[in-house]
């Protein structure tokens, strides 16, 4: 037979692929692959078939296998934190107000009110004072 | 360790059993830290039945790999007595001749390999044999002896 046919199992460890084991049995190697995932420091294996053929001396190869577990999907939307039952929660802060358009008005109407009150009583003065000068 | 990993859980096939086997054991031996399980870390373990089916080849600097010691299938009259001899001393047409015709791929890729595959034994009769051979620690990172297994039916079974 011109062609080579091998299985190349690799598991993902310390960060990094390293090969583990080699098959000529497609079947044995998936097999060894599945239960190899099993192992609690794993999270990747591969089983990548090479064929090598000897009248060209080339190989070619593919993934037949490629299975991950306890992979964390990076969420980019923040969530809300659920507190968990029976926990202490604190009260929230309470909310400033923001001050609106209305209330600097108001403010403006009682200034022109007490001074308008004040520039008349001045004028009440003035005027009792030119009269008791007449006198 | 792999300890979730049952021997139990095993391929159908006395070949793909014997294999399997074997592998759960050697992985077990290695454990998280090591690059490569001792000779004792994995006949210290219960092989069970697949002990009479192993060997140990020790690999001599620069010379020829030589046997360190058989089981039980590869010591009859077949084979005479291959405790330290070399490898070019395993008779031809033979179950050990065959699966041990890849050993080389485990040095370069210091990784288990299996292979099956058949041959015509001295009888002319057509075998069927599955072989396994996983590379053991020289006392550092590199690979100081080898063990394999192999079994076979043949092709009337």
């Amino acid at each position: 037979m011109a062609e080579i046919i091998s299985y190349e199992l690799y598991a993902y460890k310390g960060g990094k692929w390293v090969i583990d084991s080699v098959y000529d049995d497609k079947q044995q190697a998936l097999h060894e692959g599945r239960i190899l995932l099993e192992s609690r420091h794993l999270t990747g294996v591969k089983i990548i078939q090479e064929n090598y053929d000897k009248e060209t001396d080339k190989t070619s190869a593919m993934i037949i296998f490629n299975e991950a577990k306890n992979v964390e999907k990076v969420r980019h939307k923040p969530v809300k934190p659920i507190p968990k039952a029976g926990a202490v929660t604190t009260a929230p802060a309470p909310r400033v107000r923001p001050k609106k358009e209305g209330d600097f008005t108001k403010y403006i109407v009682k200034l022109v009110v007490i001074l308008g009150g004040l520039m008349l009583g001045g004028v009440a003065l003035v005027a009792y004072y030119m009269a008791s000068v007449g006198d | 360790m792999m300890s979730e990993i049952s021997a139990n859980e095993s391929p159908t096939g006395l070949e793909r059993r014997m294999v399997h086997r074997l592998l759960i054991h050697w992985r077990e031996a290695l454990g998280e830290e090591k690059t490569l399980p001792s000779l004792d870390d994995v006949m210290g373990r219960d092989l069970g039945d697949i002990a009479p089916l192993i060997y140990v080849l020790n690999l001599p600097e620069g010379g020829e790999p030589e046997f360190a010691s058989l089981g039980e299938a590869f010591s009859g009259s077949e084979y005479g007595d291959l405790a330290g001899k070399p490898l070019s001393a395993v008779p031809e047409g033979t179950l050990l001749k065959n699966a041990l015709g890849y050993y080389k791929n485990i040095l370069d890729k210091k990784v288990p390999i299996t292979m099956g595959g058949d041959f015509t034994d001295s009888q002319g009769k057509t075998v069927f044999y599955r072989s396994i051979i996983v590379p053991l620690s020289g006392g550092g990172d590199e690979i100081g002896q080898l063990l394999g297994a192999a079994n076979f039916k043949n092709k009337e079974d």
